[in-house]
């Protein structure tokens, strides 16, 4: 038959079409609950905080030193408050990132300048930022086939980082 | 060898001989009235002036065909080097999804494996003959290895892998695929930390100007043997290594996307299209069909009777349009897929 490969080759695409479209709708329900228990665990655990918070508070309240342990904290801390920018190489050329970093957390962490780098590969390697802003640490995996776009950014958070140490 | 040279020493003059009769044929139509012997000279010394014989314009053609290819192909080199890795890397990056259980998304790399997935079921493997920089590199090697052998060592013809053992090792590259598939789908991929085999990243390392290789020494070492490869045998890595060749050789190509070949009408035991073909199409058996042919168009280039037809190229009367359209469709697309260096 004339078209018999073209006919086996569409049936077989389809096929793994139709398993790929199974397994997202079984990944996508299974995300969906661990979803909701993350969800469940992070109310717990901001409860338990708050409770904590209170009983702190109220210990404070009892021996009188409220004042200065704040004061205390700040002296004790890694990173300056602040923002800081860092350089690093990418694929094609240098990365430029910015950390805000207040009270030892990075609450802010964007991408300056990114020249060198495919649209296709950067637009993966992005995803890093979040990242980082979620675990807090400049200590995460790179995205896999976006490798050398990963490792820019991850080198210039550390570039910015070490100028933000303390002392 | 010495066999073989004989035998494409007979084709070539067969070639010739084929093209000079069917510029004797339609030579003479100027000169009818007079006489033959008359006729003769006039007319030779006329096509060393102005006119160009039938088969010298058939020569030209070729070439012209031959370097807008390979303009094409530097220009894609040029712009889009990361195109053939992003489209595989879309592979990869769903099967590692899957080996994590977690849900599938349509990233930037997905996108371009489905734009070119896509591209090439509408116009067949267009993408490895003109555009991916691997093959690209690959053209590059086997063109260099050609003509030192030439100047060098004065070899009229390239050494090569015979053409008989090509329909095997074909079947490589779906070994290799269906192994990359599976470590990536039971995350073997990420374990044991095979990103460094990579001959692809080395490659790429290349064509971003950067020379520091260091952790990437056996994907180094395995580029280099796919060089040695590359210049031994024209589109090496391609036909007989390439997962993302795989992947599109089993794609449902539409068939109209493919040259047809009007068998009847050809000189008998002619193979000019079979020679010339890099990653050698048994077209008298297999036709089109197997999903190997990679587009290049050398073919109708090369055939003496013009038997390899296209609907595109009969609808324009045109060689040259149709690869320019293609070119520049999947030139728009890489660029809406992020896949441009410069856009």
């Amino acid at each position: 038959m004339k078209y018999q490969s073209f006919i086996t080759k569409l049936l077989a695409v389809v096929l793994i079409g139709v398993i790929l479209f199974h397994y997202q709708n079984i990944a996508a329900a299974r995300a969906a609950i661990v979803a909701e228990n993350e969800a469940a665990i992070a109310e717990v655990e901001a409860y338990n905080r708050g409770i904590q918070a209170e009983n702190q508070k109220r210990e404070a309240a009892a021996s009188g030193e409220s004042g200065t342990a704040e004061d205390a904290g700040s002296t004790a801390m890694l990173y300056q408050n602040g923002t800081y920018e860092g350089t690093g190489n990418g694929y094609g050329g240098p990365i430029n990132v910015s950390v805000t970093i207040e009270g030892d957390t990075i609450t802010a962490f964007e991408v300056l300048s990114h020249d060198g780098e495919d649209p296709a590969y950067y637009a993966l390697a992005e995803s890093l930022t979040e990242t980082v802003l979620q675990e807090q640490s400049a200590d995460v995996d790179t995205v896999s086939g976006a490798t050398f776009s990963s490792k820019g950014i991850l080198e210039a958070l550390n570039d910015a980082l070490d100028k933000a140490v303390n002392g | 060898m010495r066999r073989e040279e004989i035998e494409s020493a007979v084709r070539e003059a067969a070639e010739k001989y084929t093209a000079a009769g069917a510029s004797a044929m339609i030579r003479p139509t100027s000169g009818q009235v007079k006489s033959k012997q008359e006729s003769l000279i006039p007319a030779q010394a006329k096509s060393k002036q102005e006119t160009i014989t039938p088969a010298q314009q058939k020569a030209r053609r070729r070439r012209q065909n031959a370097l807008l290819r390979n303009v094409i192909q530097v220009i894609f080199f040029l712009m889009m080097p990361g195109a053939f890795v992003a489209g595989f890397s879309g592979v990869k990056s769903i099967f590692q999804k899957v080996s994590e259980g977690s849900v599938l998304e349509l990233n930037s790399f997905v996108m371009a494996l489905i734009g070119l997935s896509l591209f090439t079921i509408v116009f067949g493997r267009f993408f490895c003959g003109f555009a991916c920089a691997f093959g690209t590199f690959g053209d590059f090697i086997y063109w260099l290895s050609g003509m030192i052998q030439k100047k060098l060592f004065r070899r009229k013809k390239q050494y090569g892998l015979p053409e008989r053992l090509s329909p095997w090792l074909q079947k490589i590259k779906f070994l290799i695929l269906a192994l990359i598939v599976l470590t990536c789908a039971t995350g073997a991929y990420e374990t044991i930390g095979t990103y460094n085999w990579n001959p692809w990243s080395v490659f790429s390392f290349i064509t971003a100007l950067r020379f520091n290789l260091n952790g990437y020494m056996i994907g180094a070492v395995i580029l280099a043997a796919i060089i040695v490869g590359m210049a031994l045998k024209e589109r090496f890595f391609c036909q007989f290594l390439c997962p993302m060749g795989a992947v599109f050789a089993l794609l449902p190509q539409l068939p109209f996307a493919w040259l047809q070949r009007d068998a009847d009408n050809c000189i008998k035991n002619c193979r000019a299209c079979q020679t010339c073909c890099p990653v050698d199409i048994r077209l008298e058996t297999d036709g089109f069909r197997n999903g190997e042919c990679i587009g290049c168009e050398k073919c109708a280039g090369v055939c003496p009777k013009g038997n390899l037809t296209r609907w595109d190229r009969t609808l324009l009367k045109n060689e040259m349009l149709p690869v320019i359209i293609r070119a520049a469709i999947l030139f728009l697309m890489g660029g809406y897929l992020g896949l441009c260096r410069f856009l």
